[in-house]
């Protein structure tokens, strides 16, 4: 099995499960021979990709919230290396 | 022997009187990609992927465009331009048994991407600020395909024609606009806008419709569709066109013309080794780099051939 390629939009370019799902109710009528599908056929297939756009559009704009939510400022850490360590203990001792 | 075409002079091989973006564009980027591709015919025996899909993608929404033109609404010219897009892309056998969906091994461009990107695309517009143009002769200027006599004429006399097809002439803010629709799987910035300028197709295009349709053009206003395996995304931007820059073109039209009956009269069209390399390569490259006395066994084995007419086909995507 050769190594699976990464593209630069990978991630966006991956299929949701639920876009997934969508597709799935729609391959009979796209299986089908279009001189067969009716007006109402159709207006389903549209319906259907009506919804897989809501739901990336949705999803587009978690995303986008998320990468525009100011991240939290971390507390600094004390520093507990063994230097400081002995400094703090010479501290104690000498007050 | 070339199949015969009508947009060439009866006496004079190789000399082509009616040009269209496609066949000005490659004499352009090379005279011999042009010579193998226009004049002679040869195109691979694997039609690409972009050109499929973009042919089928442009054909579903002129569909859209035109039920609209009639008055009918957004909701059943979307149904109208999927069931040109389905039908388009059911490749039925000779034989009239029921055939098949058009199977495409790209992940990107393929028959259900195709769909729904018509859908999305008809759904992210529906509110269209750009209206159509209403012609003189009080019909919407939709599906336009134009011809017209240039000023520039054979060592002979006879005028070269341009010719091509153009998709949508809408009025923006006051101002008219070509309207074209385009395709890729890279995520659409302002740099891939910048490459609409200069532009050989684009200028023809602002060219033609203010000939043509007495209108003064302003640019064009580009919809640009990004299709990914998962999503379809668009953006839309003005190209602009000024006066001075559509003479510029035009002039250098003439100058490309002549040069273009030259070659004809010499019966040789060079290579321009340094365009080999455009646009992921050009698809000749591998006969070209073989040696003149092969090249022949070359184009048999890995093309087929059709004719290039401007006047009977459309080409332009």
């Amino acid at each position: 099995m050769s190594p699976s390629t990464t593209t630069p939009n990978q991630e966006e370019n991956q299929s949701s499960p639920l876009t997934e799902a969508r597709t799935d109710s729609l391959n009979i009528l796209f299986a089908m021979d279009p001189e067969k599908l009716t007006d109402p056929d159709i207006a389903r297939i549209v319906e259907n990709l009506r919804e897989s756009r809501k739901l990336w559009q949705n999803k587009q704009q978690e995303k986008d919230l998320k990468e525009t939510k100011p991240k939290a400022v971390k507390a600094k850490k004390p520093d507990l290396s063994a230097k400081s360590a002995a400094e703090l203990l010479d501290f104690l001792s000498d007050s | 022997m070339p199949p015969s075409n009508s947009s060439f002079h009866p006496t004079i091989p190789g000399l082509q009187i009616a040009w269209d973006s496609t066949s000005l564009g490659a004499f352009k980027t090379c005279p011999r990609k042009y010579q193998l591709s226009i004049i002679e015919g040869w195109t691979p025996r694997r039609t690409s992927v972009h050109l499929i899909f973009g042919l089928h993608y442009h054909k579903a929404l002129e569909r859209y465009d035109h039920s609209r033109s009639l008055g009918v609404d957004h909701e059943q010219a979307t149904i109208d331009a999927v069931r040109q897009a389905l039908s388009d892309t059911w490749e039925r056998p000779e034989d009239q048994s029921r055939g098949g969906p058009w199977l495409s091994d790209d992940q990107y461009k393929n028959r259900s991407t195709l769909v729904r990107t018509i859908v999305w695309y008809l759904d992210h517009f529906s509110e269209d600020p750009v209206q159509t143009v209403q012609l003189a002769n009080g019909k919407p200027a939709v599906e336009l395909s134009f011809r017209f006599a240039s000023d520039f004429t054979t060592q002979t006399g006879e005028p070269f024609v341009i010719c091509g097809h153009l998709d949508r002439l809408g009025e923006y803010n006051g101002h008219t606009y070509v309207l074209d629709r385009k395709t890729t799987k890279s995520p659409i910035s302002p740099h891939w806008f910048s490459e609409f300028t200069p532009h050989n197709q684009f200028s023809l295009y602002c060219f033609a419709a203010k000939v043509i349709y007495q209108h003064e053009v302003k640019g064009l206003i580009v919809d640009g569709a990004q299709i990914a395996v998962g999503f379809s995304r668009f953006e839309r931007a003005i190209i602009p066109r000024t006066e001075s820059q559509l003479e510029e073109w035009w002039k250098e039209l003439g100058m490309t013309l002549k040069l273009a009956e030259y070659y004809a009269h010499m019966g040789h069209w060079p290579m321009n080794d340094t365009a080999c390399g455009n646009y992921g390569g050009c698809p000749f490259r591998e006969v070209c780099s073989k040696p003149p006395g092969i090249r022949e066994q070359w184009l048999n084995g890995m093309f087929t051939k059709r004719a290039w007419d401007p006047l009977q086909i459309r080409g332009d995507i």
